[in-house]
């Protein structure tokens, strides 16, 4: 009981309680239904084909410091949660591929992680993203429970996880600030 | 496996079901208040989750009678036993430019986490020198919860991460050896390796009632020393404030190898 008191105070004073944030209005609503190029170029995924997982969708670039910090908590997280119906999807934003390419292949890839391209930003701005990093979770019905703003660690990202298997709906963090493109 | 330490240990369980059956009967016609019933219902589903997770953890080959006979015994020790690491205050140190003050202000509570999420935290925290020294009790903890869900390959490859951590202390190598020796000794038979890591643990904790009694096992049913078994079972008498359950278990063991009986 005293562990579960401990996890409900640090999601009520974590999670989407601060007036002062703009809260995503995607939460609680369906994930945007996009289907973006596989970054090996070896076909498409769609967020639909994805319903029944728990899909957490991080939007990522390579000209972006905190995505480069957060990238080894991801793929430990990822692969921690692989057998357990919990997919990840890294969304390159308005990234060039071969950029993309080249920094994954400098910090490693996951091989549990499905990397996408996101041609005209369709799926950034259908999640609403303001810049990079952003990271959201995705409820196994296709309805956005979670989203963290920032650098996420894998603290972050397996506690949020583990609230949406357990039925939870965690809401929006923001663990710091995001990044748009440099000119 | 042999046949026969499945059908003893079901048998064991059979028997554990009768007993609870029994208290509640029991408690029914007033024989015993049930504060008492609570808490012989307890101690009955202790020792039956501990037969439960020596039946799943029992491996494919055949299991000579004497491993057999131990994976009971010292899953009984073991789970009362549980070596209680506290993992105090703050998992994510201070003074590191990583984000992390994560749950609670920088605190985490282990009780409310996944094993994946231990895992997750683990192996991206593992270069970090700003928790090498916290890390270590993380994986330990870790490493247990899959010892009692007798997920022992992925409990070994823990207790071996941490024995091998030059940031890990005595509290939680000493037990992680303990623990491995067990697992060398009643899933591989390797009496020699388990007797070794087994002495390794006493030298920093000469007292620990589980290593001891896990290597009086091992001379006993492996070695076939009873007299010194019996020895190592007196010193883990010795110790206060063991579980009932395990004082009986080890009492038996004690008269058996006093007596110069063979094990199994």
């Amino acid at each position: 009981m005293a562990a579960a008191l401990v996890v409900a105070v640090a999601f009520a004073t974590r999670f989407g309680t601060d007036p002062s944030l703009s809260g995503s209005p995607l939460l609680d609503q369906p994930a945007p239904d996009v289907t973006l190029p596989l970054l090996d170029g070896t076909g498409d995924l769609s967020l639909a084909e994805l319903e029944g997982q728990v899909v957490v969708v991080n939007f990522f670039a390579s000209w972006c410091l905190q995505c480069r910090f957060e990238h080894d908590d991801l793929v430990a997280t990822a692969e921690a949660f692989a057998d357990r119906g919990v997919t990840f999807v890294q969304v390159a934003y308005e990234d060039d591929p071969e950029d993309t390419i080249r920094f994954l292949n400098e910090l490693g890839l996951s091989p549990v992680t499905r990397y996408v391209t996101d041609p005209g930003s369709r799926a950034a701005i259908g999640f609403g993203i303001r810049g990079v990093p952003e990271t959201f979770f995705i409820d196994p019905a296709g309805v956005v429970r979670g989203k963290i703003q920032g650098e996420s660690d894998a603290v972050l990202l397996g506690s949020t996880i583990d609230a949406i298997l357990a039925g939870q709906a965690p809401g929006e963090y923001v663990a710091g600030e995001v990044q748009g493109r440099p000119d | 496996m042999s046949e026969g330490v499945r059908v003893k240990l079901e048998e064991q369980g059979s028997q554990i079901r009768r007993d609870i059956a029994e208290v509640d009967d029991q408690a029914r016609a007033g024989e015993f208040d049930e504060t008492t019933a609570r808490r012989l219902r307890e101690t009955y589903r202790s020792e039956l989750e501990a037969v439960d997770a020596a039946l799943a953890g029992l491996p494919s080959e055949d299991v000579p009678p004497a491993r057999g006979r131990m994976v009971v015994g010292t899953v009984i020790l073991v789970v009362g036993l549980a070596v209680s690491v506290v993992v105090a205050g703050s998992m994510l140190g201070d003074g590191t430019n990583r984000n992390l003050e994560g749950v609670a202000g920088g605190e985490l509570d282990l009780d409310s986490v996944s094993n994946e999420t231990m895992e997750a935290v683990i192996e991206s925290y593992r270069d970090d020198p700003a928790v090498a020294t916290q890390l270590p009790l993380m994986e330990f903890r870790l490493a247990e919860r899959y010892f009692e869900e007798a997920a022992y390959d992925k409990a070994f490859g823990h207790y071996r991460s941490v024995i091998e951590n030059a940031e890990s202390t005595g509290e939680v190598v000493a037990p992680a050896l303990a623990r491995v020796g067990w697992i060398v000794w009643v899933l591989n038979g390797e009496t020699d390796l388990a007797l070794e890591t087994l002495d390794r643990s006493l030298d920093i904790e000469p007292a620990d009632p589980e290593a001891l009694y896990v290597k009086g096992q091992i001379l006993w049913c492996g070695a076939g020393d009873p007299v010194t078994a019996a020895t190592l079972f007196e010193q883990v008498l010795d110790t206060s404030g063991l579980p009932d359950e395990v004082v009986a278990q080890v009492e038996v063991d004690l008269e058996l190898t006093s007596a110069g009986e063979s094990c199994g």
